[in-house]
């Protein structure tokens, strides 16, 4: 700020500027300082609260055989009261200031979760892990409404997708833990009111590369008797994924999208291989193997989104994204993979004309990032052919070669063209 | 009302229940202490240790198996009702099983199918398996060999109280010695 001042009086004395709009500078940049100081404030607070709820749950786990069982069970309740107490005055006093909201509620969050487990302590009440999360989650969720706490909220999509992945990959017995879908419902009007209040935000960024994540990794625990169908229930979350980041505000990338797309791309790239095909292919088609399971119910909950999504985008959008067709083509070369041995060859397909497209688009838009994903696809294809055995030494080492070349083509030519453009403006001023 | 006063009820709401499971929880333990039976189990203990409730020993314990009917079908997870007596050195001992809760006792426990099933035999798993320690506690235990039950004289069980189906843990043994001295 003070350097501003410095710059400003010198503008001022040699006349570049006049004193009046001096002063709309500096209240300008003074009001942007004041925001970024009330981040500060509101990423501290957060800090403190998480390291001191974290630090509870385990001095807590220490288990202080010096204290008697009342002193414990007064210990359980001190910091359940002491953030109940810190929330309630934020609500009467302070319900504006977003430090106090999400300070005080991350406390709370943690010492719920900090009280149960010093009673399962104190009572040496065994219960699974997946159970204590549950109760823990289902005793912060109105909380995160009632304080409109953002971090919160977060907390609880880390807590659930924690409770999932206990159910349905480390549990004995394993079970698709179904709880967790309404779980996470119940937090999305919390997580839209977050969207609505600062679609831009910082909060709601952060919400869009949770969730997908969480989704991501649940997403598996569906897998029961039919597991091929997983890898097109995989494509299709990832293709939900791009599609719904590219509804959403904002001109940076966010999580669904890059999520999306490199999902799609490693799926995509794993599938090129054709163990999976050679499998699916012996395997056979069988009704009661593919449409009566519940992979096959996801799938089709996954599809008849993806068809909502996408129709109401294309019908807002008349620019069309290569990613978001790759879906729809898959379930074809899937279902083709029942009779078709060597469907692969499709996939590396795929694989070469989104690479090829996207390098086409970056080239086109004159966006060096895009052409070097373009490249980087078709570089990652190639690499994966390096381990076929199928494919004859020769030609993978032409392969290489005409890559290698590739980039060094694509990105001279654009680096050229750049100083071009820029020496042309030289030469206009 | 407005919506302040709202959310302010909604709250107060909302801490009642954070208050009440808690406290739910002691209510169960301390009825069963309170009016339940006591047993002493046979156990065999190992030390694992849990990432949000600290040190814990897990117990196995030696009346853990079942004779059955070979044609009886239960499958592992499965919820099984096992009821106890004592045996002449007053050890617990299994005296039934069932797949509905005991009415003419209330000395029972619910518990779980061990998935290492076997025709003639059920593993049963039950819901007083770990035993919380001190960690400093713990860790002197573990290095001093307290866990290795290598005295066969001395006799190491869990003190389990039981009532209507549900169990609490209040002392582990161990050679003689209670962990908790």
């Amino acid at each position: 700020m003070s350097k501003l001042k410095i710059d400003l009086s010198e503008l001022v004395q040699s006349g570049i500027i006049s004193a009046e709009k001096a002063d709309q500078i500096k209240t300008l940049y003074q009001s942007k300082s004041g925001h970024s100081a009330n981040r500060l404030f509101v990423v501290f607070g957060l800090l403190g609260a998480i390291l001191i709820g974290l630090g509870i749950i385990l001095l807590i786990a220490h288990n202080w055989d010096q204290l008697s069982k009342i002193t414990k069970t007064i210990f359980t309740f001190l910091p359940l009261l002491v953030g109940q107490v810190l929330c309630g005055y934020t609500l009467l006093k302070a319900s504006e200031n977003i430090t106090w909201r999400e300070s005080s509620s991350v406390f709370t969050f943690f010492a719920v979760g900090a009280s149960i487990s010093l009673i399962s302590q104190i009572y040496h009440i065994p219960g699974e892990l997946s159970n204590y999360l549950l109760t823990w989650m289902l005793l912060v969720l109105p909380l995160t409404y009632v304080m409109r706490s953002s971090f919160s909220s977060l907390l609880y999509i880390a807590g659930i997708t924690y409770y999932a992945v206990e159910v349905g990959y480390f549990d004995y017995p394993v079970k698709m833990p179904s709880l967790y879908w309404f779980l996470l419902l119940a937090i999305l009007p919390q997580v839209y009111l977050i969207y609505e209040k600062k679609p831009l935000g910082n909060f709601i960024a952060f919400h869009h590369w949770f969730i997908p994540i969480s989704l991501g990794i649940v997403l598996g625990t569906v897998n029961d008797q039919a597991s091929h169908l997983m890898m097109l229930n995989y494509m299709g979350l990832f293709g939900l994924f791009y599609l719904f980041g590219y509804q959403l505000p904002g001109k940076s990338l966010n999580g669904y999208r890059i999520i999306g797309s490199l999902g799609t791309i490693i799926l995509l790239l794993v599938l090129s291989f054709d163990d999976f095909w050679g499998i699916l292919h012996v395997k056979g088609f069988s009704i009661n193997e593919t449409v009566y399971t519940r992979e096959f119910l996801f799938f089709l909950m996954i599809f008849f989104l993806y068809t909502g999504i996408g129709f109401f985008k294309f019908k807002s959008e008349k620019k069309h994204h290569l990613t978001a067709w790759i879906f729809p083509v898959f379930i074809l070369i899937f279902f083709s993979g029942f009779i078709f041995p060597k469907a692969h060859i499709f996939v590396n397909i795929i694989i070469l004309f989104m690479g090829i497209w996207i390098i086409y688009r970056g080239d086109k838009e004159n966006h060096l990032g895009t052409l070097n994903f373009g490249l980087l696809i078709i570089a990652a294809l190639v690499t994966c052919r390096f381990f076929d055995n199928n494919i004859p030494f020769y030609i993978r080492g032409l392969m290489f070669l005409f890559v290698g070349a590739g980039f060094f083509m694509a990105n001279y030519r654009m680096i050229k063209r750049a100083k071009a453009v820029e020496q042309k403006i030289d030469s206009l001023s | 009302m407005n919506t302040q006063k709202k959310l302010l009820i909604l709250f107060l709401f909302i801490v009642t229940i954070q208050w009440m499971v808690p406290a739910k929880m002691i209510y169960d333990q301390e009825s069963i202490r309170f009016s339940g039976t006591a047993f002493k189990f046979k156990i065999k203990p190992i030390d694992p240790v849990d990432p949000f409730r600290g040190n814990y020993i897990v117990l196995s314990f030696d009346e853990n198996t079942i004779s059955k009917d070979g044609t009886e079908n239960w499958v592992g997870g499965e919820k099984i009702y096992v009821s106890f007596t004592t045996d002449s050195a007053n050890f617990a001992q299994i005296s039934g099983y069932s797949r509905v809760p005991f009415t003419d006792t209330k000395n029972f426990v619910e518990a779980k199918v061990e998935p290492f099933w076997n025709k003639e035999k059920l593993t049963i798993k039950y819901p007083f398996s770990r035993f919380y320690l001190d960690e400093a506690r713990a860790i002197q235990a573990e290095n001093d060999g307290f866990f290795t039950l290598g005295d066969t004289t001395k006799t190491s069980y869990a003190m389990v109280y039981l009532k209507n189906g549900r169990a609490s843990i209040t002392d582990v043994v161990v050679n003689g010695v209670s962990v908790l001295e």
